[in-house]
């Protein structure tokens, strides 16, 4: 089959590698017929997320055919599933919990050393990500084992456009958490920083669940109107003294709550921005976390503060002092995807939720490279891109 | 002033400095030890200790939560016949005959790689045996490893399962250097516990052990 493969930093290639197979009782082979490009891809892609192997197949968000099923598999054949990028096998105590993206047995044993030695805790698996998650052959290509097929896969109704449910298998409910772990209350205003996909995701589920205010922060004015277009206010950092103006625009407050959508590969000017990328190229480690320092700065009084921004190791000069004096309240995590998968699909079918606004390339997969480099470089035209197999049928 | 006078002098200064020095330190020692407070054993179990603990065997420990009933781990764990399937690095388990004739499981026969490949065996009895709550093992006497070992199954929280704690010790012969050699040539112990145990959680919980392909489960 055909599929995305990670060579190194800036190094994509869609190559012809061995159709996967079916390894264990409860798994399922998907045929893809849509996968998209995700800002944690982009980390991987700038080579800052280690664990990486060359070969590995990428992508985490896809959609597709059900073609085979194991044993146990609760999947028929010819169904239509978006799959969740965490692989959760339902039943250890996470799971159980609804917390699926911490699930305990879905990382092979392994590769569980590496998290476990520096996490404290060993990583569930992902799809199509680091070998520290697992190394799971991932879905940016013509076919993927699913295990776990009869927790995570969501199946999909006739009558959905693939473009309007690819989004459940990551970015809508990591938005949908987001906002969730914002906690929002009635009149409250939520500051977003990145409006790429999660961001504006975030903005439109903050404004779902009550936000009075949604404040939207990045430098590219096309997604800034995207997130405009949603019914955020907007600040252009570039232009804009950002703590500044969130203490102006809420009445001396502050924002209620804070959204980090930015992650470690924030960008911009700030010194201490710099400080850390000078430490990321020299091989230090070090997470750029500019996005959420500032987002604690401007962040209220007790007010609450969510990261769905991917970290991976360290932040220098994080600042305790605020979080603590402020009493602010921090939650994060990898998305527990199979939690909102039916809520939001019924959102989506409710037509609550518009998920293709973001669309702006589709591309064949066989075109993957160029969907990475301009996804990568030209954030301002390209927000977001959705590869399509042979199997959609779709054609340019 | 010569220059025996000054080296002597200077043999006299350093011994005073030295004397000076040691007064301090075991004055130092002294209210050191006066003001630390007599330790207490704390609730932790002694193979977390900071210390090496003392003896000819390498004691290694692992606690894992499974959310299964303590009997079905239990049961599960009895049955000689599926440790290979989470102990990897077991290639058979073979049931012996016990002292009266009889098949109880009690007598095994372990067969596992070496580090260049070659299988090796070592015969194994299980010396005590709580149904539902604790199996205990020894190498037969002879083995070039002396192996001891016990798990343990007890009730976790309500709803969360049981909760299994494995205890294995080597004594190689040549201590220290010995019990080394014998990591380098049979594996590291207490990784080998670690994986045995999360191979098991995911079998008991799951069915099934995660695997990409090239770690394939064997069957």
């Amino acid at each position: 089959m055909r599929a995305v493969t990670w060579h190194g930093k800036h190094d994509v290639r869609v190559e012809t590698v061995p159709d996967p197979r079916i390894l264990n009782p409860r798994d399922a082979i998907i045929e893809v017929t849509s996968t998209a490009i995700c800002g944690s891809d982009v980390h991987l892609y700038d080579g800052v997320v280690p664990g990486m192997q060359k070969g590995d197949i990428l992508g985490h968000e896809f959609m597709g055919r059900v073609v085979e099923v194991g044993a146990d598999s609760t999947l028929n054949v010819g169904e239509r599933v978006v799959v969740p990028f965490t692989i959760s096998c339902g039943s250890c105590f996470f799971c159980q919990k609804t917390q699926f993206s911490a699930c305990d047995n879905s990382n092979p044993v392994s590769a569980q050393d590496a998290t476990e030695a520096s996490y404290g805790h060993a990583l569930s698996g992902l799809f199509g990500y680091t070998h520290l998650t697992g190394g799971y052959p991932g879905g940016q290509a013509e076919y993927v084992r699913v295990p776990f097929s009869d927790v995570g896969p969501i199946v999909i109704p006739d009558g959905f456009e693939d473009d309007t449910v690819l989004f459940l298998s990551d970015i809508l409910p990591t938005g949908w958490m987001a906002a969730e772990n914002a906690e929002i209350e009635p009149g409250d205003t939520v500051a977003v920083w990145g409006c790429g996909p999660v961001g504006l995701f975030a903005i439109q589920s903050a404004l779902l669940m009550g936000a009075e205010t949604v404040i939207a922060i990045d430098h590219y004015p096309n997604r800034l109107q995207l997130a405009r277009g949603l019914g955020a206010k907007i600040i252009d950092y570039s232009q804009t003294r950002v703590s500044e103006a969130l203490m102006e625009m809420t009445g001396g407050l502050g924002p209620d709550a804070v959204i980090d959508a930015v992650g470690m590969e924030s960008h911009g000017f700030a010194p201490d921005r710099l400080l850390d990328r000078a430490k990321q190229a020299v091989g230090l480690g070090v997470d750029s976390a500019h996005a959420l320092r500032e987002a604690i700065y401007a962040c209220r009084k007790g007010g609450r503060v969510s990261v769905p921004g991917v970290y991976g190791g360290f932040s220098d000069s994080f600042p305790t002092g605020a979080l603590m004096q402020k009493g602010l309240t921090l939650r994060s995590g990898q998305t527990h995807v199979q939690r909102y998968s039916k809520e939001l699909l019924h959102r989506i079918a409710d037509g609550e939720i518009d998920t293709t606004f973001l669309i702006s390339h589709r591309l064949p997969l066989e075109e993957a490279a160029t969907g990475y480099h301009n996804f990568a470089f030209n954030q301002n035209d390209w927000t977001k891109v959705v590869l399509k197999t042979p199997a959609s049928g779709w054609s340019a | 002033m010569t220059h025996s006078t000054s080296s002597k002098s200077q043999r006299t200064a350093a011994l005073l400095v030295a004397a000076a020095v040691l007064a301090v330190t075991v004055m130092g020692v002294r209210s050191a030890t006066a003001a630390r407070p007599q330790l207490q054993p704390d609730s932790a179990p002694a193979r977390t200790s900071k210390r090496s603990q003392p003896g000819r065997y390498s004691v290694t420990g692992r606690t894992v939560l499974i959310n299964r009933p303590r009997q079905e781990v239990y049961d599960f764990w009895r049955d000689a016949a599926n440790l290979p399937q989470f102990m990897e690095d077991l290639e058979s388990v073979e049931v012996l005959p016990s002292d009266d004739g009889t098949a109880t499981g009690t007598k095994t026969r372990w067969t596992s790689r070496n580090a260049i490949g070659g299988l090796e065996s070592v015969d194994i009895s299980i010396v005590h045996d709580m149904p539902g709550e604790m199996i205990a093992w020894k190498s037969a006497d002879g083995a070039m490893v002396d192996t001891r070992g016990k798990v343990t199954f007890s009730n976790a929280a309500e709803g969360r399962g049981t909760i299994v704690t494995a205890i294995q010790s080597h004594a190689a012969p040549g201590g220290m250097v010995g019990n080394a050699l014998a990591k380098l040539w049979s594996g590291d112990p207490a990784l080998q516990m670690r994986h045995a145990l999360k191979r098991l959680k995911m079998l008991l919980e799951t069915g099934e052990i995660a695997t990409v392909g090239h770690d394939a489960p064997k069957t």
